[in-house]
């Protein structure tokens, strides 16, 4: 969430955040808060909607009113998608931001055309500009028949991010293992199955690159690729 | 007042939606004296018939006449059959419990059967924006709301103006009477079986696109339709109509000027009232039945 903060502080001094009340909604609405505080980006309207909802018209209706310069959509995948309609169907021409969902192939599906210039930061692409990325989703589409999203890649990647921290621990202890990842380092370089170079804090939350997207044609596309809160040294 | 308008534009085309599920309560009532609380499942099966006849390679209006013909004989005869025939003589109760479960069945049978995720569904309609006097509408807002009316009034005149939709009506009434008058009362409730699941067939080719394919995606419909259908007349399809189109309306006035928090309470507030003050609808008419 810091990452994609930073972004929207570029784009837009007022922020509409439109979110879907639930645990995750709620727990978005509050990391982008905190994440925006002091960015000079203020939110101008919390626009909560229901899981399932249909009918978009009223929240793409509040922000619209809320003169916000840009929208973040934070909601489930076809929840994202009416609203990305909604927002289409009541011509907002601003820039529209998201997290992972927002641009996920799921979303871009019912969504169709309306989901053309929605920008998203995502942790895991297939597209990303990595080798090992590139062979990951080559690897996979041979085997399955289709591109992998990012639920895909977590699955895989999360087996070697294990096999490290065993290999770090030297045998298999599960409390042991457990408390190697807090403050694990992984490189791709030693470990080509995690894809990238990541690191956990001591809180166990992750640190590695990640990209910025935008929807094109019915397709995602890397448009930046943001490097690690902090950089491993080489 | 252009928000305003936009609001009751887009709550119109939502309204038209829960019309459409609410008129399969209204038939069932009218002409067979029976509920059903599957309807929202009976909207949600031929929307994935139709996806599967698609994804065989069938054009679009083959898909839905094929799966015409599936609901008949599966939402129709089978439902009739199976599930109907037996109970009905053991009263409403019965008939209320079972098509819960059959509801909740056919939800987890699509999701176990077929997929959890949701898919896209093809629109009747084109991809076509109007925008008059600032208020943006598409040409499926149109259409939902121009054919629901259509079958609206088109059932309402099948059930009041010809002999069979009478007969249909007169079984519902009194099936022994009907019976001694040289009505095929059977006959009478299968096609009101049947009628429904052609009803259900259509409200899933135009509720589908926006609701997209899902296997719960009949719950949150099957529960505002029943809402709307008892807003504006168990008794009459323009009930049906009346009723959803004012739970759209009002859901989006008061997600907007409200609480987008409470939209989902405005059916059932409204219902409240209406029950409380004219208990047979606003537009159904009084009722006595033999208990």
């Amino acid at each position: 969430m810091p990452k994609v903060a930073k972004y929207i502080a570029t784009k837009s001094k007022s922020l509409a955040v439109i979110y879907v009340n639930n645990d995750f909604g709620k727990g978005g609405l509050d990391m982008i808060k905190k994440a925006l505080a002091g960015s000079g980006t203020t939110i101008a309207a919390e626009i909560s909607t229901d899981a399932g909802q249909v009918d978009f018209s009223p929240a793409v209706l509040k922000a619209k009113n809320s003169n916000a310069d840009a929208v973040f959509v934070y909601s489930n995948e076809e929840e994202s998608a009416r609203a990305l309609r909604e927002l289409r169907k009541q011509g907002w021409t601003k820039p529209i931001i998201g997290e992972t969902t927002l641009t996920g192939q799921k979303v871009i599906e019912l969504a169709g055309e309306a989901a053309n210039g929605a920008v998203a930061h995502v942790g895991l692409t297939v597209d990303a500009p990595n080798p090992l990325m590139l062979k990951f989703k080559a690897k996979f589409y041979q085997d399955y028949k289709y591109i992998s999203d990012h639920n895909g890649i977590k699955g895989y990647v999360g087996v070697y991010t294990l096999k490290a921290a065993i290999d770090k621990v030297g045998k298999l202890d599960r409390k042991a293992v457990a408390q190697a990842m807090h403050g694990l380092t992984i490189s791709a370089a030693k470990y080509p199955g995690v894809l990238m170079d990541v690191s956990f804090d001591a809180n166990g939350d992750l640190d590695r690159e990640s990209y910025l997207v935008e929807v094109k044609n019915g397709k995602q596309e890397v448009v930046a690729v943001l490097p690690p809160l902090n950089p491993l040294k080489k | 007042m252009t928000d305003f308008l936009q609001l009751f534009f887009s709550g119109l085309a939502t309204g038209s939606i829960y019309a459409l599920a609410a008129l399969g309560f209204t038939l069932l009532w009218q002409a067979a004296g029976t509920i059903n609380f599957a309807q929202g499942e009976f909207v949600m099966l031929p929307a994935f018939a139709m996806l599967g006849f698609i994804s065989m390679g069938a054009p679009f209006l083959l898909s839905f006449g094929l799966t015409v013909i599936v609901a008949v004989v599966v939402l129709g005869w089978l439902f009739k059959r199976g599930l109907v025939d037996p109970l009905f003589k053991f009263g409403m109760m019965p008939i209320v419990v079972a098509t819960i479960g059959l509801s909740i069945a056919m939800r987890n049978g699509v999701r176990a059967g077929y997929s959890a995720e949701a898919h896209p569904f093809p629109s009747l309609f084109a991809d076509k924006l109007f925008n008059i006097a600032g208020i943006t509408i598409t040409l499926a807002d149109v259409g939902t709301l121009v054919l629901a009316l259509l079958l609206v009034f088109g059932t309402q005149a099948f059930l009041a103006k010809t002999v069979t939709g009478r007969a249909m009506q007169a079984v519902a009434q009194n099936t022994e009477s009907a019976s001694v008058l040289g009505i095929n009362v059977p006959r009478m409730i299968f096609y009101t079986f049947a009628i429904n699941a052609v009803l259900a067939c259509a409200a899933a080719v135009l509720v589908t696109p926006t609701y997209l394919a899902k296997f719960d995606m009949g719950e949150g419909l099957g529960n505002k339709a029943f809402f709307a259908a008892i807003i504006g007349g168990f008794n009459n399809s323009r009930g049906a109509l009346l009723g959803g189109l004012i739970v759209g309306v009002c859901e989006n006035l008061a997600a907007a000027y409200i609480s987008p928090a409470y939209k989902d309470a405005v059916a059932l507030v409204i219902f409240m009232i209406v029950i409380l003050f004219k208990p047979q609808g606003l537009l159904g008419r009084k009722e006595e039945r033999k208990v």
